[in-house]
């Protein structure tokens, strides 16, 4: 069962200089109580699909396409609806703590006033006890100390992560059944970012959630995700299990993402570096959008998209995985004919 | 080589004004940097690795003359850094920021940014010097002198921002986060690029950073920082190969893989106050090895195993 | 390239390079233009004030060319009648015709021509005001607010001083000093008006001399006159701007404000202010008389705020990176 189908999503921004399509025919599932992990540099449109699913987008934003949740498109969702699956369907927390909560209120009050929705929702009258006495369990299970000093805190007196976690408790009190995290841990420290991401994984698998965990660090996509998209120029470049994907990276992308982790020493020898910048969208190369940085491109590659192509149970696009069957079959070699087994050993280039 | 003796930054908490001082309230102070020994060998890279409030940032700051230590003195070669060395020590020191949008001036053309620190020379020599350093970071002066910083990618303005501190020929570079606000692809391109003119110029580095596997790659000798102290030195593969330090170890385990399954083992509880920093050793409250004489007593940085960590469980 | 040789003979660039420089910035600043040349409000608000500016600096010319060869009938060489004939009863307070398009004052003067006469005046009064107390304003807020300390508290402290003098009473005080008249008026508003941008420039300041860019400097050696002009001060003048541009409006209006209490130019010369203030008597049975000024500094005003909140919009975008 899929909580969440995209079906031919195309995001728009007006801007001065005219239309610029950032999410181009995105299609793609999100399966419940999983964690998929979208994964993309800056200007690859990760956001704006976070924003587009919760339907938080600015006016300058024009989007086609479908977005189903369980069944419900969001999109022609008359906004009462849509209200109602905000919040207790789908939550989101965003990406700098400091803007998610509202600094003149005190964190308990938040809270509560979250409960105070889903109450709402449910036609349950609200009991100020019990749902005190909910709140701070949630804080608990989000590993805040004294949590019912915390419920007297104002936002300010918090630091980034207990923010993020204060948000996670908000988000399970909301018991949503989607919950997108927009890059949450990017402004925290290290040790925090692995609290955060281990509080979230324990609770989605508790909880039985979709999580949809938006980041740039494939490192820490691996850490949290069971499905992984990766996401350039726009476009879904590979899609499939996490474990699978990082050890045996499809896309000509992905594999230069894994192949830049610095790991060892600069004496071994130098990184591995992508040629070239991602393109602006204003000035998308024509063809595969990849294509002027891949080792790999060929005269097609200048000229058409690639489809996407399914391989042993993930997908991928890229014309080096086009016409599989027919090869096989013949044996003859088409398109480029070159299989992944035979030139993309996973990680090469340097021991870890 | 730069040496920097018994460093220490404390910041005022807040501003004490005139009536409360008289009513005998007390300043308060944010220990950033507490009694620190670094020595950064010649033409290599030394690492700074801490997390946010670890002193790190306060550390490469202070080494780049941009703010006096509350007490301890800096050497660079046998120059102690004083009122009367300052300027001639400036012309030697360099330091890129992390934010390339906040480093660069967003009104001023590149050309006028990267001749900026080229104070003391002629037009027609200053254009030549920009064009040098310019290719030499891998940018074509032709298409960027008369651009705008604002125009250009993240990795675009870093390579400048490194440009412009290559452009007085310095001797030592502090380098605070250079990648961190970069993508992934364009960190290993940038992350290439130093090691490069390092070799080529023979400039001494420090490298400050929160990312132990970037510390790891760039660094020939690493200090594990923790509120505002000193937890394991030494050089850098020994220290990642034999962590010493629980702060290291914790560190190391805390760092996102690419490998899949493993499990993350987060630290419990966060950083500390600095204002009021925990007694004896700093990281007890957060150390599953913690006993009461790290409590009590601050653990003295000692020689173990080929290099240095301040922890009790250690004896010399 | 056509433009950078134009540009090195009008400007006295020294190189090449300089020039195209100055061009691609040119173009950029075009940029902003366009964008505001596709706003309804900014295109308003620019053609008021365009037709304000051209006609000051005609009439104004026309005016100064005219006195300085001591033959004032220059100045209304293009207005349909003298602005400043002598009484008349004949021609008092007639309503608006095809010889009087705006009617008559209670002298018998064309109002129209006094109203057009007066022009250069108001615009002379917002330039000067402004720009001056943008002068001012710049050097006590940005040295205040770089270096901090008592240099700040001195400064602000006599910033606030001047803040808090009522400018009506100011202006009378001035009038009565030196006399009244434009001059005085002048003087007075400019020393009501630089308070509030020392205050601008300082909070700028304050934000600016911790970017990274102006620490940096401090690194390089250079002198920190530079730092505070070429960093600091042009940083700290975008947002500065738009309120400029929304400022000009606003001295107009206080400049006819002090005008409609008598302060100000004296007749026989027109002032809007005054103007209507004096038409207030015969209103409403000769109504045009206080109309026609009021509606003329009510519209001038109005152009300026248009055309300021657009170009304030541009700026925001262009000063947020």
């Amino acid at each position: 069962m899929n909580a969440l189908e995209i079906r031919d999503l195309s995001v728009y921004y007006r801007t001065p200089l005219g239309r610029v399509k950032v999410l181009d025919s995105l299609t793609v599932d999100f399966p419940e109580s999983k964690t998929t992990g979208i994964v993309g540099e800056s200007g690859s449109g990760k956001s704006t699909l976070g924003f587009a699913i919760t339907r938080l987008l600015p006016p300058t934003a024009i989007v086609n396409g479908s977005i189903r949740y369980y069944g419900e498109d969001l999109m022609r969702l008359p906004s009462k609806r849509l209200r109602e699956v905000r919040g207790t369907g789908v939550f989101m927390i965003m990406q700098d703590p400091f803007s998610s909560l509202n600094p003149v209120k005190r964190v308990g009050d938040q809270l509560l006033e979250a409960l105070q929705v889903r109450y709402e929702r449910r036609g349950e009258s609200f009991d100020y006890a019990s749902a005190r006495k909910e709140a701070v369990k949630r804080l608990n299970d989000v590993k805040l100390p004294d949590p019912e000093l915390v419920m007297t805190k104002y936002p300010y007196q918090l630091s980034g992560g207990q923010i993020q976690r204060v948000v996670i408790a908000m988000g399970l009190l909301l018991e949503p059944k989607v919950i997108i995290a927009d890059e949450p841990t990017s402004a925290l420290d290290v040790s925090i970012q692995a609290q955060v991401i281990s509080l979230l994984k324990e609770l989605q698998e508790s909880y039985g959630m979709t999580l949809l965990f938006i980041t740039h660090d494939l490192a820490v996509a691996t850490a949290v995700s069971d499905n992984v998209l990766i996401l350039y120029a726009g476009r879904i470049m590979e899609q499939g299990d996490i474990s699978s994907t990082v050890k045996k990276p499809l896309h000509p992308y992905t594999q230069g993402l894994l192949k830049s982790f610095p790991s060892g020493s600069y004496k071994e020898g130098k990184l591995f570096s992508l040629k070239g910048l991602p393109p602006s969208f204003f000035n998308l190369p024509s063809g595969c959008r990849f294509s002027d940085r891949c080792p790999y491109a060929f005269d097609r590659c200048y000229k058409d998209e690639p489809e996407v192509y399914d391989v042993e149970g993930r997908k991928v696009r890229c014309f080096l995985y086009g016409k599989r069957r027919k090869r096989r079959r013949s044996g003859r070699v088409h398109g480029s004919g070159i299989g992944p087994d035979q030139v993309f050993p996973c990680r090469e280039g340097r021991n870890t | 080589m730069v040496r920097a003796l018994d460093l220490t930054k404390y910041f005022p908490a807040e501003k004490v004004g005139i009536l409360e001082r008289l009513t005998g309230k007390k300043e308060r102070y944010v220990r950033a940097v507490d009694h620190v020994d670094i020595v950064l060998k010649k033409g290599l890279t030394t690492a700074l690795v801490g997390e946010s409030g670890s002193g790190k940032t306060t550390i490469g700051r202070m080494l780049a003359t941009l703010e006096t230590p509350t007490s301890g003195t800096i050497y660079y070669g046998n120059l102690p850094l004083n009122k009367e060395t300052l300027s001639q020590i400036r012309r030697k020191v360099q330091i890129v920021f992390q934010n390339p949008y906040e480093s660069l001036d967003p009104r001023m053309s590149i050309r006028e940014i990267v001749g900026e620190p080229l104070v003391k020379m002629k037009s027609e020599e200053k254009s030549r010097r920009v064009r040098e350093v310019l290719s030499a970071v891998g940018l074509k002066y032709e298409d960027i002198y008369y651009r705008k910083a604002r125009d250009l990618s993240g990795g675009q303005r870093q390579r400048i921002a490194i440009a412009r501190a290559m452009a007085a020929s310095p001797e030592f570079i502090v380098l605070d986060e250079p990648t961190s606000a970069l993508d992934a692809s364009v960190q290993s391109q940038v992350l290439n690029l130093l090691v490069d003119l390092r070799g080529e110029f023979g400039y001494t580095y420090l490298f400050i950073t929160h990312n132990m596997m970037v510390a790891r790659y760039i660094s020939d000798y690493i200090y594990v920082m923790y509120a505002g102290k000193i937890a394991e030195s030494g050089p850098t593969e020994e220290v990642f190969e034999n962590p010493l330090h629980p702060y290291t170890k914790l560190l190391l385990k805390s760092v996102p893989h690419l490998e899949p399954g493993t499990k993350l083992e987060p630290m419990s509880g966060e950083a500390p106050s600095l204002l009021n920093p925990p007694t004896g050793c700093r990281f007890h409250p957060r150390c599953p090895f913690a006993t009461d004489k790290c409590r009590a007593e601050e653990p003295p940085l000692i020689d173990v195993q080929g290099h240095k960590v301040a922890c009790h469980l250690y004896k010399k | 390239m056509n433009i950078t040789n134009m540009l090195k003979k009008t400007l006295g660039f020294r190189s090449n390079v300089d020039a195209q420089a100055s061009a691609v910035r040119g173009a950029q600043s075009l940029s902003t233009f366009y964008y505001l040349r596709h706003k309804k409000e900014a295109v308003i608000g620019m053609a008021i004030i365009a037709v304000f500016v051209v006609w000051s600096v005609i009439e104004g010319s026309l005016q100064l060319i005219g006195s300085y060869l001591r033959k004032p009938s220059l100045g209304w060489l293009l207005l349909p009648h003298n602005p400043i004939s002598s009484p008349n009863v004949a021609t008092s307070l007639l309503p608006p015709s095809p010889a009087y398009p705006f009617g008559t004052n209670f002298e018998g003067q064309d109002i129209l021509s006094r109203l057009l006469y007066a022009a250069p005046k108001d615009a002379i009064a917002a330039f000067a005001v402004v720009v001056s107390a943008v002068i001012i304003g710049a050097l006590f807020g940005i040295v205040a607010g770089y270096y901090g300390g008592w240099v700040d508290e001195i400064l602000m402290r006599v910033t606030d001083a001047f803040l808090a003098i009522p400018g009506l009473i100011l202006a009378i005080a001035f009038s009565i000093l030196i006399g009244p008249g434009f001059n005085s008026v002048l003087i007075s508003l400019t020393i009501i008006w630089w308070p509030v941008y020392a205050r601008l420039f300082r909070g700028q300041t304050l934000t600016l001399k911790y970017r990274g860019f102006v620490e940096i400097s401090r690194l390089f050696g250079v002198s920190e006159i530079r730092v505070l002009f070429k960093h600091i001060l042009m940083n700290a003048i975008d947002p500065i701007i738009a309120y400029m541009a929304l400022d000009f409006g606003t001295v107009i209006l206080t400049y006819s404000t002090l005008a409609f209490l008598g302060i100000g130019v004296q007749p026989p010369y027109p002032e809007w202010g005054s103007m209507a203030s004096d038409g207030l008597s015969f209103f409403p049975r000769a109504w045009w008389y206080t109309f026609f000024p009021s509606i003329t500094i009510l519209l001038i005003v109005i152009g300026f705020i248009l055309f300021g909140d657009s170009f304030q919009d541009v700026i925001s975008g262009r000063v947020v990176d």
